[in-house]
C-alpha cells in the first residue's frame, strides 16, 4: 500500500467532509455566543440543500443556487428565532420539531416538484488550485486545491473570529450571550442581536447544505444532511466557541469520516465505528478538561425576558 | 392533581382547546399538502386516522409503538420538571437494550423468569449511568446537558454498532445483530397474531409512578422547586446540583427500561436501528402531553396511532410515511405558538423562574 497516497487521500477527504460541518459549526458558534441554541441547524441545512438544488437545477447557475440556499436557511432560522426568542418557547424543543418536520417537508416538496425521479442531478463545481501553494507536497493538494466555497469558508472563519474578538459589535454579541441583563443596561438591543446572530447562523447552515449539493452529491436525496447539523453543534463545543478552532474541529470530524471510508475500502480490520465515535468522545473530554467548560456562554439556552429580575 | 386542575380549571380547558385546534389546524394544512400532491385528503385521512382501529393487528401495532414512547416520554418529563432537557433518550435506550442483552448472554435462562427481572434491572442501571454522565457534567462542570446528551447519542450508537458488528454478533448470522434472548426473557404478546405485548402495562405503571412521584412525594416537590429556579431551590435548602445528577439518572432509568422492553417484547435481539427515533419523539410526546402523566400516555398513543395509520396510508394511498413528520411538526409548532399567545406563560418550568417558584410555594401553603 502506498502510504503517502493514503495519507493525502484521507486528509483531502477530511477537508472535503469537514467543509459543510465547519460552515454549520461556525454558524452555531455565532448563535450560541449570542445565547441561542441552534439545534434547528439540521433543518436549516436540509432546507438550504433543497433550495440550492431546485434553484441550481432550474436556473443552471450554482452561484444563484448557493445564495438561494443560504437565504433559505436564514428563513428557517427566522422561524426558530420567532418561536424561541419572541414567543419564548424552549429552544431545544423548537429545534427538534423543525428537524423532524423538515425531513418530511423537503422530501415532500421534492416529490411534488419532480415526482419520483431520483436521478436528477446538477454538475458539481470544480476545485480551484492556488498557483505555487498547491504544488507543495502532501498538504498542497489538500489545503490549496479545493472548491471556491472552501476559500470562502476560511474567510468567514477569520472574519467571524475578528469581529467577535476585536470589534465592538463582537463584544456586544458576547455580552448578550453572557449576561443579557447587563447588555440591556448598556443599551444593547438583546432581542435584535439574537435575531441577527441566529439569521447569520441560518445563512451559514444553508450554505453548508448548498455545499452538499454543489460540491459533494450533485443531487438531492431524502435527509441529505444526515446529522451534520448535530455534528456542527459538537464542533462548536469542541472548539470552545472559537470560530478559528472550529475549522480544526470540523476537520477532525471530517478526518474520522474520511479515514473510516478509506479503512473500509482497504479492508483494514480496525472497527470503523470506534473511529467515528472518537471525535464525539473528544468533545466531551475537552469540555471537562479545559477549565470546567467555562467557555460556554453563560446565558446559553435561556429565554430572555426584559421584565424579569 | 385533580384539585390543581379545578383550581386552574379554565387554564386546563384552554390548553385542551389549543391542542384540539392545533390538531385540526395541522390536519388542515396537511390536507393542502395532499391536494398539491393530487391526493384526496378525505381518502388519505380515512386511512391515517381510522385504519388503526380496523384490524386487531393494527390496534396491536399502536400499542406496540406507544409503549417505548410512554416510557421514555415519562423520563423526559421528569427531567423537564427539574429544568433539564434530556435529548439523549436514544443513548439511554440503546444502553438499556445492551444491558438486557448482556444479561441474556451471561445468565441466560439459568434463573428462569428471574432472568427477565434481572435483565430489566440491569438495563435500568445502564440507562441511569448513561444519563448520569450528562447530569454530572451539568452539576460539576457546568456543561449544558443538551450538548452532552446529544453527543452521548452518537457515542452510544456507534458503540452499539461496533458491538453488534463485532464481539456480540450472533454466530452464523448474516446481518449485524446479537443472538436471540432465551424464551424465558421474552415478554409474551397480548393476542396471537399481533405485535402488542403485555409490556404496555409496564408503561402504564411508569406513568402512574410519575404521577405519584410528582404530585405526592417530597422528592417530586423538590424536583419542581429546582425546576422553578435554582436560587429559589437553594433558599429552601435544596442542593440543586445534587438534584440535577439524581434526576438525570432517574430520567435515564426510563430510557434504559424502554430499551430492555423493546428487546424483550419485540425484536428479541439488539441491532442497529432498534430505536425508531424514539428519543426525539419522546421529547415531543412529553411536550404534547403537557408534562402530565395522562397527557404523556395520550400523546404517545396519538403518535403511535399516526405512525400505524401512516403505514397503511403508504400502501393504500401511495402517500409516503414521511407525511406524518409534516403533520407532527406543524402540530407542535401550532401548539407552541398557541400556548405563547393564549396563555402567554406556558413555558417549560426553568424558564419562568420567579413566578413558578412563588406559585409552587403558594400551593404548598394551602
Amino acid at each position: 500500500m502506498n502510504w503517502s497516497l493514503f495519507i493525502v487521500s484521507v486528509l483531502s477527504a477530511a477537508v472535503r467532509m469537514g467543509i459543510p460541518i465547519a460552515f454549520a459549526g461556525i454558524g452555531v458558534v455565532i448563535s450560541e455566543k449570542a445565547g441561542v441554541l441552534n439545534i434547528g441547524c439540521e433543518a436549516e441545512m436540509l432546507m438550504g440543500a433543497f433550495i440550492t438544488f431546485v434553484v441550481s437545477y432550474t436556473t443552471g447557475s450554482t452561484v444563484v443556487g448557493v445564495l438561494a440556499g443560504g437565504i433559505a436557511g436564514m428563513l428557517v432560522a427566522q422561524l426558530i428565532a420567532y418561536l424561541s426568542i419572541s414567543r419564548k418557547q424552549d429552544q431545544s424543543v423548537v429545534g427538534i420539531v423543525l428537524n423532524i418536520f423538515m425531513v418530511g417537508f423537503t422530501s415532500f416538496l421534492y416529490r411534488a416538484l419532480y415526482g419520483n425521479q431520483s436521478s436528477l442531478s446538477i454538475d458539481t463545481i470544480d476545485s480551484i488550485a492556488i498557483p505555487l501553494l498547491s504544488k507543495i507536497p502532501f498538504i498542497g493538494s489538500v489545503f490549496f486545491d479545493q472548491t471556491i466555497l472552501y476559500y470562502i469558508l476560511i474567510l468567514v472563519a477569520i472574519a467571524s473570529w475578528y469581529i467577535m474578538n476585536k470589534m465592538k459589535v463582537g463584544l456586544q454579541l458576547r455580552a448578550v450571550g453572557e449576561n443579557p441583563k447587563a447588555a440591556q443596561a448598556c443599551g444593547i438591543n438583546v432581542v435584535r442581536f439574537r435575531y441577527v446572530a441566529l439569521s447569520i447562523a441560518g445563512f451559514l447552515s444553508g450554505i453548508a447544505g448548498s455545499y452538499l449539493i454543489v460540491a459533494i452529491m450533485g443531487k438531492f436525496t431524502e435527509n441529505i444532511s444526515a446529522g451534520r447539523g448535530f455534528i456542527g453543534m459538537a464542533v462548536s463545543a469542541l472548539c470552545h466557541w472559537n470560530p478559528l478552532l472550529a475549522l480544526v474541529a470540523s476537520f477532525i470530524f471530517g478526518a474520522a469520516q474520511g479515514l473510516q471510508m478509506r479503512l473500509q475500502a482497504y479492508g483494514i480490520g480496525i472497527p470503523y465505528q470506534i473511529l467515528l465515535m472518537l471525535p464525539y468522545a473528544l468533545t466531551l473530554v475537552s469540555l471537562v478538561a479545559f477549565g470546567r467548560g467555562a467557555k460556554a456562554p453563560k446565558d446559553l439556552g435561556h429565554v430572555y425576558e426584559k421584565e424579569a429580575r | 392533581m385533580k384539585r390543581e386542575n379545578t383550581k386552574n380549571g379554565s387554564e386546563f380547558w384552554q390548553k385542551g382547546l389549543i391542542i384540539l385546534l392545533s390538531v385540526l389546524g395541522a390536519l388542515l394544512v396537511g390536507a393542502v399538502f395532499l391536494l398539491i400532491q393530487k391526493k384526496s385528503p378525505v381518502e388519505v385521512y380515512q386511512q391515517l386516522l381510522f385504519s388503526p382501529v380496523k384490524t386487531v393487528g393494527n390496534l396491536g401495532q399502536v400499542i406496540k409503538d406507544a409503549t417505548p414512547l410512554i416510557i421514555i416520554g415519562v423520563g423526559v418529563s421528569i427531567a423537564t420538571k427539574c429544568g433539564l432537557s434530556n435529548l439523549g433518550g436514544d443513548s439511554q435506550f440503546y444502553m438499556g437494550a445492551l444491558g438486557y442483552v448482556l444479561v441474556s448472554i451471561t445468565i441466560g435462562d439459568k434463573l428462569g423468569g428471574f432472568s427477565l427481572i434481572v435483565g430489566i434491572l440491569v438495563a435500568m442501571v445502564f440507562g441511569a449511568l448513561t444519563a448520569a454522565i450528562a447530569g454530572i457534567f451539568r452539576a460539576c462542570f457546568k456543561v449544558s446537558e443538551i450538548i452532552t446528551t446529544l453527543m452521548l447519542n452518537y457515542i452510544v450508537q456507534y458503540f452499539i454498532s461496533y458491538l453488534v458488528n463485532g464481539p456480540l454478533k450472533s454466530e452464523g448470522s448474516t446481518i449485524a445483530q446479537t443472538a436471540e434472548v432465551p424464551a424465558c426473557m421474552k415478554i409474551p404478546r397480548m393476542f396471537q397474531g399481533t405485535t402488542a405485548s403485555w409490556a404496555i402495562l409496564i408503561a402504564i405503571v411508569c406513568a402512574v409512578f410519575y404521577w405519584v412521584l410528582i404530585s405526592k412525594t417530597k422528592f417530586g416537590y423538590n424536583i419542581k422547586t429546582v425546576g422553578g429556579g435554582i436560587r429559589a431551590a437553594r433558599y429552601s435548602g435544596i442542593n440543586p446540583m445534587k438534584y440535577y445528577m439524581m434526576v438525570m439518572a432517574l430520567s435515564g432509568v426510563f430510557g434504559g427500561l424502554a430499551g430492555a422492553i423493546e428487546v424483550s417484547s419485540q425484536k428479541y435481539r439488539l441491532l442497529e436501528g432498534l430505536s425508531n427515533d424514539f428519543g426525539f419523539n419522546a421529547v415531543l410526546v412529553s411536550l404534547l402531553g403537557m408534562l402530565h402523566p395522562v397527557g404523556v400516555v395520550i400523546a404517545a398513543i396519538f403518535f403511535a396511532w399516526l405512525s400505524t395509520g401512516a403505514n397503511v396510508m403508504q400502501i393504500t394511498c401511495g402517500v409516503p410515511v414521511t407525511f406524518i413528520a409534516i403533520i407532527k411538526g406543524i402540530l407542535i409548532l401550532f401548539i407552541l405558538f398557541g400556548m405563547s399567545i393564549k396563555l402567554g406563560k406556558f413555558r417549560l418550568p426553568v424558564k419562568h423562574k420567579k413566578e413558578a417558584a412563588l406559585a409552587g410555594a403558594g400551593k404548598e401553603m394551602k
